[in-house]
């Protein structure tokens, strides 16, 4: 038991399962949350890019450097009052040329919510409409500045959501991937591990029934596994998923209801040639009950295996989960690396060469599985010695 | 206490003139061509390749593979195309729409006010922003913007989460500790669902039901949103099993749509009342809409039940996408109006390289165009293919979107008949000397048998386009006379809209359902498209491509030879 | 004995097969909605679409759309698919080309790859190479298809252009038999790739359990002793042991290349039955979606049917008691 907990891959599950729990305690925020540009690379990639940038601005304007590339998103929010009834003007200064970005007349406070995107701006400061405006509002390096003509009092503030944000960077939308990546683990190891272990319970419930019982039941039981392993899992998940509706747990319901066929068979082939054997012979004879029989000593006969299958189950199970999210069949809600996966192939990630949405879920999902892979060899080993390669377990 | 009124910025409709600004000078002025004089096709070869995933489009786009992308969708890819020196972008107003559907007969959407209410409160703007990085309009009209029928002002932004929550009170409603709406008997709203499309239908539709999930919370409406199936939530939707539903569609030009969606007799199982409107006077506008015998009234009646939808508010219009299309520069004399793509009719008569010897052109097709029977192929894009081959009566002007002669030089609604026998009667002219493709004549009476034919076996696709028919006669000078049941000035687009086909290739069909016309056997039907349109079919290549060579006898293309060139 | 087995196993295959087929009719029709609910189209008025149903069979009552069902998946007249008004057969036809030379090359790859692979590690106990391939193994299949797709079409298709983005043909197709098929396989290259890579550490892993299993048997240690070179020993007498083993589970994977295929089909925009089947599902397409599924489970039954009579030919005892 303690070789076991000294292996690597104990350690490594042991770190991911902590962080999976205790990891978004940490974070402030929701992992659905707006943090930054689109596509933002990580902040510690190509360090000539912008990275992100907020400045004050008050009722006497506010002046800068810029000496990057431009950022991703120009935004300007705040508060203005007018000085008397005349025209309030906000000027955006470029060392190449001035550009009248807001001006009201005749309000006395007034909200000011720009944003480079919007299509208004655009058109009010003869910028192309397809394309991003801040490419021409930050054309070289040099001073730049905001200044407020006719005010009173302004509180404004410069968003500058640059290139680069985050640990690793930023999706389509410009949610934070690592904070996903963390939430990602908890849908990974709940999906893998309760499916398998539903699975293997079920397994275990109809190979001992068919193998113990025998007959009828044994005959209607194989049958159904024949039935269910007729039936190609990918589609079939598709159509559930309509019928059922999304969810988690659903979800594990359906994979394990497709899962159990593996770890019922091997059970039952244990309990046929345990059934005959002396031993059991010698409990019957003794006036033992089929139950206890069952119970008190199939059943621990089984275990073994049943641990080395839920282990080599789980990757199973997660990289189905992840198969039917790619797809894009999963609750678009529940946040896994799977769906990570789809968002980056449906999302652009490719085009935009974006590896920093593809690599990160692909490694995740790629270390859980190792890591029970490992586990569950290691398991089985112990069964069947002669399966060890000579290696120092 | 100062009354702080927020403005964000969106006011007026985006003036059609500055959206002109964006074709650049190498293409044609679409306002100073004269489309009737155009004389094309001058390319050869058309090739749509099929190419269904959104990264090969861009990648073939930016390597050169492809000459005309249309409607790209994703925000990235428009910005990263725009950088690129070898293309052109163009940016249409499209027929899309997403609406916010309100079950109308149930608590609290039985409110006109609380709707109007709902409608002010969602920031349409911050999801313009965010999730189409500006390439997107909020609307509040029930047309699409691009339409000509749409009243000017379909594009303001209602925003205004104060007005919302004035509104609120004068109903009576309150919030309590939680902030959770209250309703005038005292009752605390209870959660509501949103319905939502499942993402493999509709990308991006997820995300935009949250944020207007967010927005009606921040008023006070508990709403949580529901991912479901596709056809699962269209059944919900029939049987009125909802609180909030969004959906998005392509809408047609005309508004006697809007009868189908919101006259109270459509509230039916099935039908496309889904909101289960029930307003008299929305009802009578509608029907006087539907009804109307001539244009002016037509345009009457649609500007009076676009403005008593405003009122009434049984959907909430969110916003409409732009379509954005990447054109290679180099080609020339591309047409891109502010309410067409570049991949239009007018683009494939006109265009030719900018230099070198003519080449090929190649476009894309996002879906499989699967069947090539113009009575049973239902998809789009089998349309687009089969849309180059097959002409109708009546065009479309690309730049007003109005109603221009195609295969009809001229054309006429007169209501004939009086009270209960009152009809319209439309008079249709066909210009004279047209041919088909295969080289014969083109007359009123292929008209008629197409007309026919589509009646007589009930064609699901044409059904509604023809069912009012009650007799049609054609001319040898080229008249071509339908009589339809009822009076409706929309007749006129029903049987103008609908695809010509010979009536020697008609009478040769054995079997519509299941005639292929790709299918040398001719087992149901007489192999090969015959049709009037610019283009006919090459080679169909399924999941590659569709090639296309030009049509010898097109009308447009004899102009030229007319002028002798 | 003999007879009555081989029965047995042919009734309980058309049981299965029964089953399905009731299965998959149920399962389609409880799903809420049909093919064509989902049409909103103000053109298309509620009238239209009574038509549409009409023409599609769906109006008629649930027990007669049954038998209809019933014969059309017996006689393999599967009748027109809903969303393309085409034959079902003449679309199915038409994808198997890109299907099975996907399937049927990247299998014998991986395959062959993996057994001698398998054999190799199984002759290398303790040494690196047994190392390296258990290792492959285990890290293969942890791999997501897909994720191993994406990253092989950015890096060898869009980092460094060297193969194509998508498709199966070049536009236009290139002349000459020669040309042609040099153009198919370029295109076909990163998908077998793809496919090859995550399916050898399967059959490598499996292989040298096997054969580490034979080789200690007693019959091994009689051939070394009576001093039979050691090829001999290996791939005569231990590994046409295996073989049946290896046939089986050959014959047992052949139905899970459909959900590979699947995927596959989907990064590489492949002509295939796997997008088909998907289309035909999410559409609500049942003559497709009911032939595809019927047709699967037909291969499956099929392929264990087989994988039983080797087995059964191979180890009398399973006749008896069942193929574990």
């Amino acid at each position: 038991m303690i070789r076991l907990l000294r292996r690597r891959s104990v350690i490594a599950f042991a770190v991911i399962l902590s962080i999976g729990i205790f990891g978004p305690m940490l974070f402030a925020g929701h992992p659905s949350d707006i943090v930054g540009a689109p596509f933002a690379r990580p902040v510690w990639w190509n360090r000539s890019l912008p990275a992100d940038a907020e400045i004050d601005v008050g009722t006497y304007g506010t002046w800068f450097e810029w000496d990057k590339l431009p950022p991703a998103i120009f935004a300007l929010k705040g508060e203005i009052r007018a000085k008397g009834r005349g025209e309030v003007k906000v000027i955006w200064h470029t060392p190449q040329k001035d550009y009248v970005i807001e001006s009201f007349t005749g309000q006395t406070v007034h909200w000011v919510n720009i944003d480079g995107r919007d299509m208004i701006f655009k058109q009010k400061l003869g910028l192309p409409l397809i394309g991003r405006s801040v490419e021409h509002l930050f054309q070289a390096r040099g001073r730049y500045g905001i200044s407020i003509e006719g005010a009173s009092y302004a509180k404004l503030k410069l968003s500058l959501p640059g290139e680069r944000h985050g640990l690793l960077g930023t999706d389509q939308r410009g949610r934070d991937v690592f904070t996903m990546l963390v939430y990602g683990i908890r849908t990974s190891l709940t999906v893998g591990i309760s499916a398998t272990i539903v699975a293997s319970l079920l397994g275990l419930g109809f190979g001992l029934a068919a193998g113990y019982i025998g007959g009828w039941t044994d005959t209607l039981i194989m049958r159904a596994v024949d039935i269910l392993l007729s039936i190609p899992t990918l589609p079939i998940l598709m159509v559930l998923a309509g019928v059922w509706g999304k969810g988690l747990w659903q979800l594990v319901l359906i994979l394990s209801i497709f899962s159990w066929m593996g770890t019922a068979r091997s059970v039952r082939s244990l309990v046929l040639t345990v059934r005959e054997s002396p031993w059991v012979e010698g409990l019957k004879a003794l006036g033992a009950k089929r139950g206890y029989i069952l119970w008190r000593h199939l059943v621990p006969e089984t275990a073994p295996i049943l641990l080395a299958n839920v282990a080599l189950g789980v990757p199973g199970a997660i990289l189905a989960e992840a198969g039917v999210a790619f797809l894009g069949l999963s609750d678009p809600r529940l946040i896994s690396w799977g769906r990570m996966l789809h968002e980056a192939h449906s999302f652009g990630a490719f085009t935009e060469g974006a590896w920093w949405l593809l690599i990160p879920p692909g490694i995740g999902i790629v270390a859980l599985c190792l890591i029970f892979l490992d586990i569950g060899r290691y398991l089985e080993e112990l069964i069947d010695p002669r399966l060890g390669g000579g290696r120092n377990a | 206490m100062l009354t702080i009124r927020r403005v964000f910025g969106l006011l007026f409709a985006y003036p059609v003139v500055l959206l002109a600004l964006l074709t650049a000078p190498a293409a044609a002025r679409p306002a100073d061509i004269d489309f009737n004089k155009v004389s094309g096709p001058k390319i050869d070869k058309l090739c749509m390749l099929i190419i269904a995933n959104d990264d090969a489009k861009v990648l073939a786009a930016e390597k050169g593979d492809i000459d005309i992308i249309s409607d790209i969708t994703r925000p990235s890819d428009i910005d990263r195309l725009s950088r690129n020196p070898k293309l052109r972008m163009s940016l249409a107003r499209g027929f899309h729409a997403f609406f916010l559907l309100l079950n109308n007969k149930a608590e609290p959407w039985n409110d006109e006010t609380v709707r109007q209410a709902a409608a002010q409160a969602i920031d349409r703007n911050n999801m313009v922003r965010t999730i189409f990085s500006g390439y997107c309009e909020p609307i509040n009209g029930w047309l699409p913007p691009a339409s000509p029928w749409a009243l000017p002002d379909s594009a303001k932004d209602i925003y205004d989460r104060s007005e919302a929550r004035r509104k609120l009170k004068s109903r009576g409603y309150s919030w309590n500790i939680a902030g959770t709406l209250v309703t005038p008997k005292g009752r605390a709203l209870e959660k509501m669902k949103l319905l939502a499309p499942l993402a493999r239908v509709a990308p991006t539709t997820a995300e935009l039901a949250e944020q207007i999930a967010d927005s009606l919370r921040a008023i006070g409406f508990p709403v949580d949103v529901e991912p479901m199936d596709f056809s699962s939530m269209i059944a919900k939707l029939d049987r009125k099993e909802y609180s909030l539903a969004v959906l998005a569609w392509s809408m047609g030009r005309n508004p006697d749509s809007l009868y189908s969606f919101y006259h109270s007799s459509m509230d039916f199982e099935g039908g496309y009342n889904m909101t289960g409107t029930s307003d008299p006077q929305l009802d009578a506008a509608l029907l006087k809409l539907r009804s109307a015998g001539d244009r002016k009234s037509a345009e009457k009646y649609s500007a009076e039940s676009q403005r008593i939808l405003s009122r009434v508010m049984p959907s909430i219009p969110i916003y409409s996408r732009f379509s954005v299309s990447a054109v290679s520069r180099r080609w020339k004399n591309i047409v891109a109006t502010d309410k067409m793509t570049a991949d239009n009719i007018w683009t494939l008569l006109m265009a030719e390289p900018k230099d070198g010897p003519m080449r090929r052109l190649n476009m894309v097709l996002p879906e499989e165009p699967r069947n090539m029977n113009p009575f049973v192929a239902s998809t789009a894009y089998s349309w687009q293919v089969l849309g180059l081959i097959y002409e109708s009566l009546i065009g479309t002007n690309p730049v007003t979107l109005e109603d221009m002669p195609a295969l009809a030089g001229s054309w006429s609604v007169k209501t004939a008949g009086s009270g209960r026998s009152a009809h319209t009667d439309l008079v249709f002219r066909i210009l004279p000397g047209l041919k088909w493709s295969d080289g014969s004549r083109l007359t009123a009476h292929d008209v008629r048998a197409t007309i026919d034919f589509l009646r007589s076996r009930r064609i699901p696709r044409f059904f509604d386009s023809v069912k009012d028919v009650s007799s049609v006669e054609s001319f040898d000078d080229g008249r071509l006379i339908v009589h339809m049941r009822g009076v409706s000035y929309w007749y006129l687009d029903n049987i103008g809209g609908l695809p010509c086909m010979p009536g020697h290739v008609i009478k040769r069909i054995k079997d519509w359902q299941n005639w292929n016309p790709l299918d040398n056997s001719g087992r149901f039907g007489p192999a090969g498209l015959v049709g009037s349109g610019p283009f006919v079919l090459d080679e169909y290549r399924p999941g590659e491509y569709v090639m296309m060579k030009k049509n010898p006898h097109f009308r447009l293309l004899r102009t030229k030879a007319a002028e002798g060139i | 004995m003999r007879r009555s087995w081989l029965i047995g196993r042919v009734v309980s295959s058309l049981v299965v097969l029964a089953a399905v087929l009731v299965f998959n009719f149920i399962l389609f029709r409880i799903m809420p909605g049909d093919a064509v609910n989902t049409i909103i189209d103000p053109n298309f008025s509620p009238e239209a679409k009574e038509r549409l149903r009409e023409l599609y069979g769906l109006d008629r009552p649930m027990a007669e759309q049954f038998f209809i069902y019933i014969k059309q998946m017996l006689t393999f007249s599967f009748g027109l698919s809903f969303m393309s008004r085409k034959p079902v057969w003449d679309e199915l036809i038409s994808r198997l080309p890109a299907t099975v030379a996907l399937m049927a090359s990247s299998m014998a790859l991986s395959s062959v790859l993996g057994i001698w692979l398998g054999i190799k590690a199984a002759l290398n106990r303790g040494r690196l190479t047994e190392r390296i391939v258990l290792r492959a193994g285990a890290v293969t299949a942890s791999f997501p298809g897909f994720f191993v797709q994406l990253v092989l079409l950015m890096l060898l298709a869009r980092t460094v252009p060297l193969f194509p983005l998508r498709g199966s043909v070049s536009v236009p197709p290139p002349g000459g038999a020669a040309a042609l098929a040099l153009d198919y396989v370029w295109h076909m290259a990163l998908p077998v790739l793809s496919l090859t890579l995550m399916g050898f550490g399967g059959w490598a892993l499996y292989v040298r359990n096997l054969m580490v299993r034979v080789l200690g048997e007693d019959f091994i240690l009689m051939a070394r002793a009576r001093g039979l070179p050691e090829e001999r020993v290996v791939y005569f007498h231990a590994f046409r042991t295996i073989l049946p083993p290896i046939l089986t589970i050959l014959l047992m994977s052949v139905p899970g290349l459909v959900s590979g295929a699947v995927i596959t089909e989907t990064v590489f925009s492949l002509h295939g039955v796997g997008t088909f089947l998907l289309e035909a599902v999410s559409g609500h397409d049942y003559p497709a979606a009911g032939a595809a599924f019927y047709l699967l489970a037909l291969i499956t039954v099929i392929c264990n049917f087989m994988a039983d009579v080797v087995y059964g030919i191979v180890d009398p005892r399973v006749r008896i008691e069942g193929r574990n």
